[in-house]
């Protein structure tokens, strides 16, 4: 079986530096295979670094390395306050939460405010634009007038029937000019 | 513009039988615009009966659901629906016979209102 060269990681360093064990992103594959091709992606890792982490920088611990890095402090603190942060903002406690009253002064000041710049934020032309299809006015209870009993199917026919009848009587309306609308009166000078 | 709004809201409401009032509050109840007829109870346009719903939405947006969109409470005689537009808060009181799904549906309505109205809050 010919297995692609980098799909291969043999994890080994140069003589010169002791051997590393491989991070935990990594997995070596000890399969004997005369056919693989050792070229240059021998050291090429199985899987690229995710979430844009460095290849050096393991995800879970430092993976047994042999130079254990000492957090500093600043970041002791940072890692800590994201621990805490994301730990508030994930956790359900509303007994916690602080029940903030306003004074009536603050209230009064913020509506005020809102209402000021309500006006000012969009001209006095721009209407709220309804999506919802707008019945005629010609009912307060629209509701009661569409729940009714459906009108007849007979009567429905007549009125189109009629209507088409009507429309095509105006259709064959033709104006049958006779005379002048406008005549000339020889009124005398006497 | 601020009337001209009210007015289109009051048209809004006229057309959802037993919408009694529209109010646009922020996180802390303070009412931005507010629409409301005279049989509304004034406890259900208060800051403090307003601000418990953006809490309970940040609460309800834990639960692992994703984030909370909308808020129904029915009462014996009235019913409020509320939706998130964070900052901005939508509050519908109506009356307990009102067709829940209407009030539902007039949210694409206030879409363009509550995103305009949205920049009082973060223009602060």
């Amino acid at each position: 079986m010919h297995l692609p060269p980098q799909l291969f990681y043999w994890g080994a360093e140069p003589p010169q530096a002791p051997p590393v064990p491989p991070p935990l992103d990594t997995v070596v594959i000890g399969v004997a295979n005369e056919e693989l091709e050792q070229e240059e992606s021998e050291h090429q890792r199985l899987l690229g670094p995710a979430n844009g982490r460095t290849p050096d920088k393991p995800m879970y611990g430092d993976g047994g390395d042999r130079h254990p890095k000492l957090p500093k402090k600043g970041d002791e603190q940072s890692v800590l306050d994201e621990i805490l942060h994301n730990t508030a903002n994930n956790i359900i406690d509303v007994a916690a939460l602080e029940s903030r009253r306003m004074e009536q002064q603050e209230y009064l000041d913020r509506a005020r405010q809102y209402g000021s710049r309500v006006n000012n934020l969009v001209p006095s032309t721009s209407r709220l634009q309804s999506h919802m299809l707008q019945l005629h006015n010609g009912t307060s209870m629209p509701y009661s007038v569409l729940a009714a009993e459906p009108i007849p199917l007979h009567d429905i026919n007549l009125i189109t029937h009629t209507a088409e009848k009507m429309w095509n009587a105006c259709e064959g309306i033709r104006v049958n000019h006779k005379e002048d609308l406008v005549v000339n009166f020889e009124i005398p000078d006497n | 513009m601020a009337q001209n709004v009210k007015k289109d809201l009051w048209n809004l409401m006229q057309m959802i039988e037993g919408l009694e009032a529209v109010i646009i509050a922020d996180r802390d109840g303070v009412p931005i615009i507010k629409v409301s007829s005279e049989v509304v109870p004034d406890a259900s346009t208060r800051p403090a009966f307003l601000a418990t719903f953006a809490t309970a939405a940040g609460q309800a947006s834990k639960l692992g659901l994703s984030k909370n969109k909308s808020i129904i409470c029915s009462f014996h005689s009235y019913q409020v629906v509320h939706f998130n537009k964070s900052p901005v808060y939508i509050s519908l009181v109506a009356t307990r016979d009102a067709n829940t799904g209407l009030l539902l549906g007039l949210e694409p309505e206030l879409e363009n209102l509550v995103a305009l109205v949205g920049h009082t809050i973060q223009t602060e």
